[in-house]
């Protein structure tokens, strides 16, 4: 059975939602906590897959919650509904949050990404890679386009357009704003892949107050042998977006294509960022078994975490609610057989791509 | 060159030239007297020649030697003798032994003079000359005054060496020899004299020309003194030719730094000059010509570079054609003095320019309201030129001052004011007015400063600033009313979802029931039928449902009250409303503006409201008054969650109305931390806040104050408590209002 609980400090919210989801009643259990000490203790008696909570509630904001749930139940899936507009809360909830519903929210798009949420239950990885997944609110950016991005923001005129193309060279800055605006985080939602639009859409105060706000975007201060890796990264994943936008090109393909063909290519690698970063000896142990015969070090990695970079990089950007075309793209990159798909496709730009890179 | 000047005196050859011809003077005229002083014999010497002359003459012309000669030539010979000179009374011409043989006399030598006279001429021994028998003179025995007897010897001119044959007697008139003696007196007198003189007169200049000496030293070390001490340069040019320096004092040097004879250079005058005073430095001595003593002013390099401003005093002097010859002049450092002058032209005109850069309207008026001062901000404000106005009694600009202004400003008041005032072509304009008498070196008011700004931009900011302050609000509420909209947006949606839904399911539950009618009436209603209504009641639900249905619809139609009024509220804090006071329902307009903002204090505040539901309407500006309720209660949200941040819990804010005689109260009281007594002065003061940067524009208190005085002509105070909040306290006349 699949367990979500909705928290909300309005009774009349709740009751609304438990009417408007009743259809779903035999697939989903749902609980329904009046606040946010309500469900802290519902969640001490029982095991929930997501939270959808209120923002601006009176003892504690659903920021604050969900900073909670991270905590104590990291494999919870993290989802806001919230009707506030007020900024800094919205801030609040950047890095505790997946993803970000705004009210008043139609019922299809609750239940479509309630559903694509507990999609990822079935998606079998180690729990604790699971885990740091659903942990992980930011991605170290590479160093140099890191320092670029920075001294952009302080220049008082820089354009959001200028900094939206120091973001789209790097996947770590790109995966997150990515997150930020194909959820509500700042707005109404947006189904974007393109980088620049996403920054030009969250405007440059908001991208400031993003670099102002801690770790959301930054550079790895760890290993020097990781930072290397993350620089050689960033640069095969530019090569590969380049690429990749160039076959789509070729193919003629839509500009919603293109977008999505160059975003995969750039976010290709994504997992090896989070491997790399977040499990350093064992990705260590996949560098030093990875052969000459396995150039993209899938089965290493297999034999170290049982799945591959591409399935890591595709369950978190499904997890941030990036859409499912890139999501796709990155989880079937090293095997198009696996995916259905017929036309050409992002997916098919980015195998074009990272074949001749 | 160099000379120093001084006045006139001899030089010293001219003096030994004096000197020299005085003692050689003396010396001449000494000598002249030594021989006058021997004159008296000479004259005998003289008259005894004339006589032996004539007596020669004779006997050379009777050939005869006189000692041959009868004595009747000697008698001719003596009466030429006496014919021949007035001064020769008679002549005698004695032989050897003293005979006389001849003898001549003049007439009047017969009178007889009496010895002794009144002149008081002394009369010397007479001699009777007793010529023979033979003789025609046989008297002259008259007696004669003071006769000289010259005597002569007469000597024959045949033998050589002859012995003296006779002599001849001159008688001479006294006179004649007095006047000799006189006029050898008076020589001797004269001589002596002018020795006298000369001995006296040479010490004598020499000493006038000691004095004269000293006192040209004196006036010449007075003089360089002075000139030593004078800032001014004298110099002398010669002007006839090519004009050339020829003199230049020496104090140039601390002048100029030059020594003076650097100047002699033909062009070291004019290379000096500044280049641009060259022509009029050129002009100035053409000029001169015409004038007795110029004065001009021109720049000169010193030498240390810089140009130094001299003011030249100079004459021309003419030469002896009467044609000028030379330039005298005397050169003045009035460097500080141009300077002070252009600086103090500068200040003048930087003044001028502050004043007419000023975008007030500055009016200087004296006090019989002459206009002495008109800036260009006035001649824009109202219209009229400064040379329209000017000298003139100030434009009628309004009805004019009244007099109890005037004379307030006339006892040194200062006044502030702001009024409406009338352009030139007619058109009103607001100002604001400040007006201060202005002092006299003795202190009295010698007139009146009026300055006016223009506040018609102001006026139109005001009202701007009122709109924006609203928008501004209006924008912040927006965030908190969407926030209060967008919940029962969201459960209404959700409910009508789910009757949606629930309508189906029951859809096939009234299927059943039409079965089960249908059957009825028919007169059958078999237990299969039966059975499939209870399965469909049961699918469908059907006690939830007739439970959660009318709850749905109840919520939902709550929602869409709540929506409502929201949007209702919205509209009323947010219209415009009447410009001018509208009688207005307080409670319901405070109670919108409450709801309005609602997201500002439902997490940190209970809202009490206190209305009186006996209030009459109030004359009101609904717009301004909904935007001061709305600071207050924002700002008692905000004072509130200052406290419940630290210390958790909820305050409240309390919120009444209730009349009061005349007046209409109402009070906004928090449970805040109150106001510290540090700022309490300033709660009012436009862009003063406490909130950080960002959070508030320092303006809602200063516009609640300045709509309830000054548009309201109401009252705002408040009371405060640190620790336990603060009320707020909105004092409203209630007077009638005209329907």
């Amino acid at each position: 059975m699949k367990r979500i609980l909705f928290v909300d400090d309005d009774s009349k919210i709740l009751d609304g939602l438990r009417r408007s989801l009743r259809a779903l009643r035999f697939e989903w259990e749902m609980e329904f906590a009046v606040g946010a000490p309500a469900a802290i203790a519902i969640l001490l008696r029982k095991q929930f897959d997501i939270i959808v909570t209120d923002m601006r509630m009176p003892d504690m904001s659903g920021a604050d919650l969900l900073a909670e749930v991270a905590h104590r139940y990291p494999q919870m899936i993290r989802i806001i509904l919230s009707g506030t507009w007020n900024e800094d809360l919205r801030m609040q909830a950047v890095m505790t949050a997946h993803q970000y519903l705004s009210k008043p929210c139609d019922p299809e798009t609750l239940r479509s990404t309630i559903g694509r949420a507990f999609a990822l239950r079935e998606v079998r990885l180690q729990p604790a890679i699971k885990e740091q997944l659903m942990r992980i609110g930011s991605l170290p950016s590479a160093p140099l386009v890191y320092q670029e991005f920075a001294l952009a923001l302080r220049s008082p005129d820089i354009s959001a357009r200028a900094i939206g193309a120091i973001v789209a060279k790097d996947p770590a800055m790109t995966a997150k704003v990515l997150q930020l605006v194909n959820s509500a985080f700042f707005g109404v939602c947006r189904r974007t892949a393109n980088p620049v639009e996403a920054v030009v859409y969250l405007g440059v105060d908001v991208m400031r107050a993003l670099a102002q706000s801690a770790s959301i975007f930054s550079t790895f201060d760890g290993a020097q042998s990781t930072r290397s890796l993350i620089a050689a990264l960033q640069e095969h994943s530019m090569s590969v977006a380049m690429k990749a936008g160039a076959v789509a090109r070729a193919m003629n393909a839509s500009k919603l294509i293109l977008d999505d063909a160059i975003v995969a290519g750039l976010l290709h690698d994504l997992g090896k960022l989070v491997l790399a970063v977040h499990f350093p000896s064992e990705y260590d142990r996949v560098l030093a078994t990875a052969s000459a015969t396995d150039p993209e070090q899938l089965d290493a990695e297999r034999s170290v975490f049982e799945t591959t970079h591409a399935e890591v990089g595709g369950y978190l950007l499904w997890l941030w609610g990036v859409p499912d075309s890139i999501v796709e793209a990155l989880t079937f990159h090293h095997g198009p057989a696996q995916s259905g798909a017929q036309d050409f496709s992002p997916l098919a730009a980015v195998r074009a791509a990272e074949v001749s890179d | 060159m160099r000379q120093v000047p001084r006045p006139r005196r001899p030089s010293p050859p001219a003096r030994l030239l004096f000197g020299t011809t005085i003692v050689v003077g003396a010396s001449v005229l000494g000598l002249v007297a030594a021989f006058l002083l021997r004159q008296e014999s000479v004259i005998h010497r003289q008259y005894e020649l004339r006589a032996e002359a004539s007596a020669n003459a004779i006997a050379r012309e009777s050939q005869f030697a006189l000692l041959v000669g009868d004595a009747a030539d000697l008698k001719r010979m003596a009466e030429v003798a006496v014919a021949g000179s007035e001064d020769v009374l008679y002549m005698v011409v004695e032989d050897a032994s003293g005979a006389p043989i001849a003898a001549a006399h003049r007439a009047p030598l017969t009178a007889r003079t009496v010895p002794g006279g009144a002149g008081g001429v002394k009369t010397s021994a007479t001699r009777f000359l007793k010529i023979g028998p033979n003789s025609d003179i046989d008297c002259i025995e008259a007696s004669v005054p003071a006769v000289a007897q010259p005597e002569g010897e007469i000597f024959s001119r045949r033998s050589d060496p002859q012995p003296a044959l006779g002599r001849i007697r001159l008688g001479m008139s006294i006179q004649a020899r007095r006047a000799m003696l006189v006029s050898s007196m008076r020589y001797a007198a004269a001589i002596g004299v002018l020795i006298i003189l000369g001995a006296c007169v040479v010490p004598y200049f020499q000493l006038r020309q000691k004095r004269v000496e000293a006192k040209f030293r004196e006036a010449e070390e007075r003089l360089s003194f002075l000139v030593s001490l004078s800032p001014a340069v004298l110099y002398s040019c010669d002007c006839r030719h090519q004009p050339r320096m020829t003199f230049v004092a020496d104090n140039i040097r601390q002048v100029l730094g030059y020594d003076p004879e650097e100047f002699a250079e033909a062009e070291f005058f004019r290379s000096h000059l500044h280049p641009e005073d060259r022509p009029r430095a050129e002009t100035m001595l053409e000029e001169m010509q015409h004038s007795d003593l110029h004065i001009g002013e021109y720049r000169f390099l010193h030498r240390d570079g810089k140009y130094r401003w001299m003011q030249d005093h100079r004459k021309i002097v003419p030469g002896a054609s009467g044609r000028p010859a030379q330039l005298v002049g005397l050169l003045f450092d009035v460097t500080e003095k141009m300077e002070a002058a252009v600086a103090l032209r500068k200040a003048h005109q930087d003044l001028r320019a502050v004043i007419d850069t000023s975008p007030l309207a500055i009016v200087a008026l004296d006090l019989p309201g002459i206009v002495q001062n008109w800036n260009l901000a006035a001649e824009r404000m109202f219209g009229w030129r400064g040379d329209e106005v000017l000298g003139r009694p100030l434009p009628d600009l309004s009805d004019g001052l009244p007099d109890d202004r005037l004379r307030r400003l006339k006892d040194g008041e200062t006044l502030v004011f702001e009024g409406r005032r009338k352009q030139k072509d007619g058109r009103p304009l607001e100002v604001g007015v400040w007006a201060a008498p202005f002092h006299g070196a003795d202190g009295a008011v010698t007139g009146i400063l009026v300055e006016y700004a223009d506040l018609s931009e102001r006026k139109l900011l005001e009202a701007q600033l009122r709109q924006a302050q609203k928008l501004e609000s209006i924008g912040q509420l927006a965030a908190g009313l969407a926030h209060e909209i967008n919940t029962p947006i969201q459960y209404v949606g959700d409910n009508t979802r789910f009757l949606d839904e629930a309508f189906r399911e029951l859809a096939g539950l009234f299927e059943a029931y039409e079965g089960v009618v249908g059957a009825a009436s028919n007169g059958g209603v078999t237990p299969d039928l039966l059975d499939k209504v209870n399965q469909a009641s049961e699918k469908a639900d059907i006690v939830y449902l007739r439970a959660e249905i009318p709850k749905a619809i109840e919520q939902s139609l709550e929602g869409l009250a709540r929506v409502a009024q929201i949007v209702r509220a919205m509209k009323e804090f947010s219209h415009p409303g009447p410009a001018e006071l509208t009688a207005v329902d307080l409670n319901r307009a405070i109670e919108s503006t409450i709801l309005v903002c609602r997201n500002e204090w439902k997490y940190v505040a209970e809202m009490v409201t206190e209305f009186d539901a006996g209030l009459p309407l109030v004359p009101c500006l609904p717009g301004e008054m909904n935007q001061v309720i709305l600071n207050l209660v924002v700002n008692a949200a905000q004072a509130i969650s200052d406290v419940v941040k630290q210390r958790g819990g909820i305050g409240t804010i309390k919120v009444s109305t209730r009349r009061d005689g005349g007046w209409v109260e109402v009070r906004i009281q928090d449970t805040g931390a109150g106001i510290p007594a540090a700022i309490r002065t300033r709660v009012f003061d436009p862009f003063f806040t406490t909130k950080e940067v960002g959070k508030g524009t320092g303006q809602g208190l200063a516009l609640a104050h300045s709509v309830v005085v000054q548009r309201h002509q109401g009252s705002i105070t408040f009371e405060t408590e640190e620790g336990l909040g603060t009320v707020f306290i909105i004092r409203l006349p209630l007077t009638e209002i005209d329907s």
